[in-house]
């Protein structure tokens, strides 16, 4: 290829002579902190050569790798810089730290040159700006068909085509544009999207028809050119063409040869840009759609993003919210906002815990109550036959007492079967039957009701406030057996006060145990703070979201000798 | 009368077999599912009193395979499907077949015995009365 048939050539020499005189500026300035220790020798003009000398050694730098000053940016000479630095120190200790330098040196050159070879040959078909539009522009493979028609090395074909498979998709993309009208993108099936690469790929010449490549997706018509293209990610495949039969000229076929050649690194660059496009878009789609107040703040506190539900807040809205704040590159602030409420609301966990209690209390409903009945029923008919008045006793004894187990079964899951269920109940008959329910918890504990009515009829949620005694009873067994020894638990009592008072109903759960650390006692009732070492810390804050459900009040206050009162008021009506 | 009984809890098919005989009945006892379709398959009962939670298999299979010898409305006639599980679909399931469901425990013994002997009649009153 000659000089003047592309005169992009000159100048790409002229500009390798002027980035050679800012390098070996460069290389003064180094010179003069190298000393006595290497020798530069920097001569374009006459030997085409660098060299760098200490002592007895020199790295001699081949003309043919000269052609990469042509596009060394300063990016690149600033690295040179640092490969130098680095290794200057090591320079003058050894010979063996030399000829490591020497290799480096070398193989960071070769690396340089081919990166940059590349570049030159793009340069020499392409115009500076358009090269900087390839790279740092074009964000998909959509715009690129017509960009390509736009270009003066590609000025003579009328259409392009771009067919594109992400490799493990179902479906390949077709771009094409023919000039002077828009671009059409449309999807289609990657078998045919196969076919057409594989025959591509096989065939040593470039120039197909659509008798050669009889493919329903290609769209150029008559003879056009065609390449392959296969990444790690995508397999692509190009299509130029004039929509004539007239095959192209020797010399057209080589500009297409040599540039498609060098066309990896740009489709590469593109289908990166565009698949972080698509993570930053599918990013921007999650933050928007979260239920919570999320923003981006850079360093000078002005915003880059908010998400919707920021935007319903609005920045003053959002005072009182507690936000967790996380830093993005070093720089950006993420700011992800929740309020006190929503760690108290624990809803999600209270429903897991009873609809896992309601499930287990069916399947022991089914298991126990079968056996339970034939024991009922056998009872029954020994009964009617035994004369025997001991044994008949005996019997009956059976009888009752697997008839009461059956209805305690029938009662503990009624008790967690139904979640709204507002009905008036015997609230006094309720505690007795959550105090049975805990009882392998109080094992070896006092329990006392006490109640200015028996029964007390109450309309409200059963399930709901069983579960609040629940909780509050365990806590409470717990607090003893962490205060008493086994052989001293006798001395634990866990009271439970029933008294109507201002038209309310309060129930108090006291136990004489180890009472409230101070530090804890303003947090009790948020999620995940427990004294427990088991603890979900969960139980409280069930009890605080039934009750707000309820409408009523959970408090505690330590008790005057030792240990903790836990008081519920329910409304009366 | 000739009943069998699919049950595999003993106490309760052992009871109500006592039960049962003592109204005259002949009563056959087979506390699995697959057992009880070779059996109904070879012999022919008035009565079949079937547990819905087998062991092996559900008392609806049992009903499913017996169709090999019994048409619907037999199915519907000779089938009294017992279980401690009565959940509104085992009821729906119960009346695609047109059998009587009684809940285990039994309200009143004497009336379920009632309902075995006599079958559907009763058994149909029996529901009304609840709703």
């Amino acid at each position: 290829m000659e000089d003047q048939d592309y005169p992009k050539h000159k100048e790409v020499k002229s500009l390798a002579s002027r980035r050679f005189e800012k390098f070996s500026k460069e290389l003064s300035s180094l010179n003069n902190r190298l000393g006595k220790i290497i020798d530069l020798e920097l001569d374009l003009t006459k030997s085409e050569k660098i060299k760098l000398t200490s002592k007895n050694q020199a790295i001699e730098i081949a003309p043919e790798q000269l052609a990469c000053f042509a596009s060394w940016s300063s990016p690149i000479l600033d690295r040179y810089q640092t490969i130098l630095d680095k290794n200057l120190d090591h320079l003058d200790k050894s010979r063996k730290s030399y000829s490591q330098f020497r290799k480096k040196f070398l193989g960071h050159l070769k690396g340089i040159d081919r990166l940059e070879k590349k570049n030159s040959l793009l340069r020499r078909y392409f115009e500076e700006d358009q090269v900087r539009e390839l790279y740092n522009v074009i964000h998909n493979l959509q715009s690129l068909p017509s960009f390509l028609l736009t270009l003066q090395v590609f000025k003579s074909y009328t259409v392009c085509q771009i067919l594109a498979h992400e490799k493990g998709q179902a479906f390949a993309n077709s771009n094409f544009s023919s000039a002077g009208n828009k671009s059409t993108s449309k999807r289609f099936n990657v078998e045919e999207f196969n076919k057409a690469f594989q025959s591509i790929k096989k065939s040593k010449s470039k120039v197909f028809t659509n008798q050669s490549l009889n493919n329903p997706q290609v769209e150029a018509i008559g003879s056009f050119l065609a390449k392959s293209f296969s990444g790690s990610r995508y397999n692509i495949i190009l299509i130029l063409g004039r929509n004539d039969f007239l095959p192209p000229s020797v010399e057209e076929l080589k500009v297409f040869n040599e540039v498609t050649l060098h066309l990896d690194p740009v489709l590469n660059a593109i289908l990166r840009r565009s698949s972080q496009d698509d993570k930053i878009s599918n990013l921007i789609d999650v933050l928007e759609n979260i239920n919570f107040p999320i923003s981006i703040k850079n360093r000078s506190d002005s915003f880059l993003f908010k998400n919707e539900t920021f935007e319903t807040f609005k920045e003053s809205g959002l005072k009182d919210f507690q936000y967790l704040e996380r830093e993005l590159f070093g720089k950006n602030i993420l700011r992800f906002y929740f309020n006190r409420e929503a760690r108290e609301d624990t809803d999600l966990y209270h429903f897991y815990r009873v609809s896992l209690l309601g499930e287990l209390l069916n399947t022991l409903r089914h298991e126990l109550s079968n056996p339970l009945f034939g024991l009922s029923l056998a009872a029954d008919i020994f009964n009617n036959e035994s004369l025997d008045l001991e044994i008949q006793e005996t019997i009956q004894d059976i009888k009752t007492n697997s008839d009461r187990c059956q209805t305690i079964i029938k009662n503990f899951s009624n008790l967690y079967q139904e979640e709204d269920n507002f009905k008036e109940f015997d609230l006094i008959n309720l505690l007795k039957e959550t105090i049975i329910l805990t009882k392998s918890e109080t094992k070896g504990i006092r329990k006392l009701i006490e109640s200015e009515e028996d029964p007390l009829i109450l309309y409200s949620n059963p399930t709901w406030i069983s579960q609040v005694f629940f909780n509050l009873i365990i806590n409470a067994a717990q607090a003893l057996t962490d205060h008493f020894t086994p052989e001293k638990m006798r001395n634990g009592l866990i009271s439970i006060l029933v008294k109507k008072e201002n038209g309310a109903i309060k129930i108090s759960v006291s136990d004489n145990g180890a009472g409230i650390p101070d530090q804890l006692k303003d947090r009790l009732f948020e999620a995940f703070i427990t004294t427990k070492d088991a603890g979900t810390g969960l139980g409280l804050a069930i009890c605080k979201s039934l009750l707000k459900k309820l409408d009523g009040e959970i408090y505690f206050k330590d008790n005057i000798d030792a240990g903790t009162t836990f008081t519920i008021s329910l409304p009366l009506e | 009368m000739k009943i069998l009984i699919v049950e595999d809890e003993p106490l309760i098919a052992r009871s109500l077999k006592k039960l049962l005989e003592k109204k005259g009945c002949l009563v056959v006892w087979e506390p699995t599912g697959n057992k009880a379709v070779e059996i109904i398959k070879k012999e022919s009962f008035d009565r079949i009193i079937c547990d819905l939670m087998l062991q092996d298999v559900s008392g609806f299979d049992v009903i499913e395979d017996s169709k090999e010898r019994y048409s619907i409305s037999e199915i519907g006639q000779k089938f009294i499907i017992i279980t401690a599980y009565s959940s509104p679909q085992v009821l729906q399931r119960a009346a695609k077949y047109g059998c009587t469901v009684l809940s285990k425990p039994f309200e009143d013994l004497n009336e379920a015995i009632e309902v075995f002997i006599r079958g559907k009649d009763l058994g149909t009153k029996k529901e009304t009365d609840e709703s």
